[in-house]
C-alpha cells in the first residue's frame, strides 16, 4: 500500500516534469517556425531572439497550467461533472458515512459533493487527502441502502488515501491543456502563412501543426489508461474492503451498478476514470476493452468474493 | 591509533543517529495514537450527550419503564467516569456496557408504535447510530495504530531504548461483539483478460 502511495507521488512528478517540457519544446518549435518563415535567411540573432521568446512564453503558460491544475484542478473537474456541494441534512447519510469512514483511515474529512443524475455513479478528486472531494450521484443515492454506499465510498476514500486522484487530477488537467496548446499551434500556423511567401515552410508548419493536434487526440485516451491502470480500480475494492471489513457491502453495490447500467450524462475522458463504475459503458468486443479505464464488473465481484472467503474460514 | 579512534567516532556517531531515528519513529507512532484516542474520544463524548436526549424522549412515551432508564443511566455515568482515567481497556468495557444496555432502551421503544412515529426521535436515533459507526471506525484506527506503536517499541533495537525513554505499551479498545477479522486482502492483480 505505501509503495502504492510513493509511485503514485513519484508519478504525479515525473507527469508535470514531462508536460512542463513537451511545452517548452513546443515553444522552442514554434519560435523556430516563426524565426524561419518571417525572417530572411541568415540573419542569426533574430532567431535565436524569437526562440527564446516562444520558448519562455510557452515555460510561463505551463507553469500558470501546472500551478492551476494544483490549486483549482478539483474544482474545474467538478464543475465539468456538474457537481454541487451536498446539502448536509438532506444527505446527512452520504455525510456521516464519509466522515466516519475518513474517521477510519485517519484523515481529515473530503468534502461532499452531489450530482444530479439518475445513472449510479461515484467520484473522488483532489490534490491530496487535505484537500479532497467525494461525489455521489442522485441516482446512486436512490438506489444503495447504507451497506451499498458504504462500500462504494470506501472505495473512493482508497482513491484519495493512495494519491490516485492526485495522479489522475494531474493527467486529466495537463492533457486537456496539452488539447489547447495544439490548437495554439494550429492557429500560429495559420498566422504564419499570413506573412509568410515561402509555401515550403508553410507547409511545414501546418504539418508540425496537424501532427501535434494528432498526436494529443489520439493521446488522451491512452495516456490516462497508462496513469490509471484498471489494476487500480481492483486495488480500491480490496482498500475498500479492509477499511469497512464487509466485503459484501460492496459486491451487492457493484451488482446493483450493473442493474442500473446506464451513461451518466455529463462525462468524459476525464472524469470517466475517476468513477467507480465505468460512465462510458463501453464493455463490448475486444478493441474496446482495451480503452476501458475499468476491469469488467464481474471480474471485480469475483475477486471480492474471494475475499470474503478468505475472511470466513 | 587514530585509525582505531575514527573507527570508535563512527560507530558512535552510527549509533547516535540511529537511536535519533529510532526515537523519532516512536514518538510519531505515539503520537498518531494519542490523535486517534482523541477522535475515539470526541464520538464518545457525543454519545454521552445524545444519550440524556434519548432518554428524556423515550420517557415521554414510557413513562414506567423506569429499569431501563436507570441502567442506561448509570452506565452512561460509569463510561464517562471510565473516561477520565483513560485506559484504553477500561473505557471499552465500560462503553460496552452502555451499548448493551442502550440495545434494551431501543428494543423497549420498539414497542411503542407511537414513539416511531415521532421525528425528533427518529432523529435522534439515526445521530446515535451515525455515532456508533464513527465510533466503531474510530477504534480500529486507535487499534491499528496502538498495534503499529506496541509492535514498534517492542521490536529489537528499538526496545533496548523504548523503556528507558518511557515509551509503554498501550491497550487495545475491544470491541462489543467479536471483533470482525480484517480480510486477507489480495492484492495480486487480476487474472488478464483477453487484451490484459
Amino acid at each position: 500500500m505505501y509503495e502504492q502511495i510513493a509511485r503514485n507521488k513519484r508519478r504525479s512528478v515525473v507527469l508535470v516534469i514531462a508536460f512542463m517540457l513537451v511545452w517548452l519544446g513546443a515553444g522552442a518549435l514554434i519560435g523556430w517556425l516563426v524565426a524561419t518563415t518571417t525572417h530572411q535567411p541568415g540573419a542569426a540573432a533574430p532567431v535565436a531572439a524569437d526562440l527564446a521568446t516562444a520558448t519562455a512564453a510557452a515555460g510561463v503558460l505551463a507553469l500558470l497550467a501546472v500551478v492551476f491544475s494544483l490549486t483549482s484542478g478539483s474544482n474545474l473537474v467538478l464543475a465539468v461533472a456538474g457537481a454541487t456541494p451536498a446539502d448536509p441534512q438532506r444527505h446527512r447519510r452520504v455525510y456521516d458515512l464519509v466522515s466516519a469512514l475518513a474517521i477510519g483511515d485517519g484523515l481529515p474529512m473530503p468534502a461532499v459533493y452531489v450530482v444530479d443524475d439518475p445513472s449510479p455513479n461515484a467520484f473522488a478528486t483532489g490534490v491530496s487527502p487535505q484537500r479532497a472531494a467525494i461525489t455521489v450521484t442522485t441516482g446512486l443515492l436512490a438506489v444503495m441502502d447504507r451497506e451499498e454506499l458504504e462500500g462504494v465510498l470506501g472505495h473512493e476514500m482508497s482513491h484519495i488515501k493512495n494519491y490516485d486522484t492526485r495522479l489522475l487530477l494531474i493527467v486529466t488537467t495537463l492533457i486537456g491543456m496539452a488539447g489547447l496548446l495544439a490548437s495554439v499551434v494550429w492557429r500560429s500556423a495559420f498566422f504564419v502563412r499570413g506573412r509568410s511567401r515561402e509555401g515550403a515552410s508553410v507547409t511545414l508548419v501546418v504539418l508540425a501543426a496537424g501532427l501535434l493536434l494528432a498526436v494529443v487526440g489520439f493521446l488522451v485516451g491512452p495516456v490516462i489508461r497508462l496513469a490509471v491502470s484498471r489494476r487500480r480500480e481492483s486495488l480500491a475494492d480490496a482498500s475498500s474492503v479492509q477499511l469497512t471489513r464487509n466485503p459484501v457491502g460492496l459486491i451487492r453495490a457493484l451488482r446493483e451498478l450493473q442493474a442500473n447500467d446506464r451513461p451518466l450524462a455529463r462525462t468524459n475522458h476525464a472524469t470517466a476514470a475517476m468513477c467507480i463504475d465505468d460512465p462510458l459503458q463501453h464493455h463490448e468486443g475486444a478493441i474496446h476493452r482495451l480503452f476501458d479505464t475499468h476491469p469488467p464488473i464481474e471480474e471485480r465481484i469475483a475477486a471480492l468474493e474471494r475475499m470474503a472467503e478468505g475472511m470466513s474460514v | 591509533m587514530t585509525v582505531v579512534w575514527i573507527v570508535v567516532l563512527v560507530i558512535v556517531l552510527l549509533l547516535v543517529v540511529g537511536a535519533i531515528w529510532a526515537f523519532n519513529g516512536m514518538v510519531r507512532r505515539k503520537q498518531r495514537v494519542a490523535e486517534a484516542w482523541s477522535q475515539i474520544d470526541v464520538e464518545l463524548k457525543r454519545r454521552h450527550d445524545l444519550i440524556p436526549r434519548v432518554v428524556e424522549t423515550v420517557k415521554g412515551y414510557a413513562a414506567h419503564e423506569r429499569g431501563v432508564f436507570d441502567e442506561v443511566t448509570q452506565a452512561r455515568a460509569a463510561a464517562i467516569s471510565a473516561g477520565r482515567d483513560g485506559n484504553a481497556a477500561d473505557v471499552a468495557a465500560a462503553e460496552n456496557t452502555l451499548s448493551t444496555t442502550l440495545r434494551s432502551l431501543f428494543a423497549v421503544a420498539e414497542n411503542y408504535p407511537a414513539l416511531r412515529a415521532v421525528q425528533s426521535f427518529l432523529d435522534l436515533q439515526e445521530q446515535l447510530m451515525a455515532t456508533e459507526d464513527k465510533i466503531e471506525y474510530a477504534r480500529r484506527y486507535y487499534n491499528g495504530s496502538a498495534r503499529d506503536y506496541n509492535s514498534a517499541i517492542q521490536s529489537f533495537p528499538r526496545v533496548l531504548i523504548a523503556r528507558p525513554l518511557g515509551f509503554t505499551p498501550v491497550g487495545y479498545y475491544a470491541g462489543t461483539e467479536a471483533d470482525r477479522e480484517a480480510p486477507a486482502v489480495d492484492f495480486a492483480p487480476p487474472p488478464a483478460g483477453p487484451t490484459g
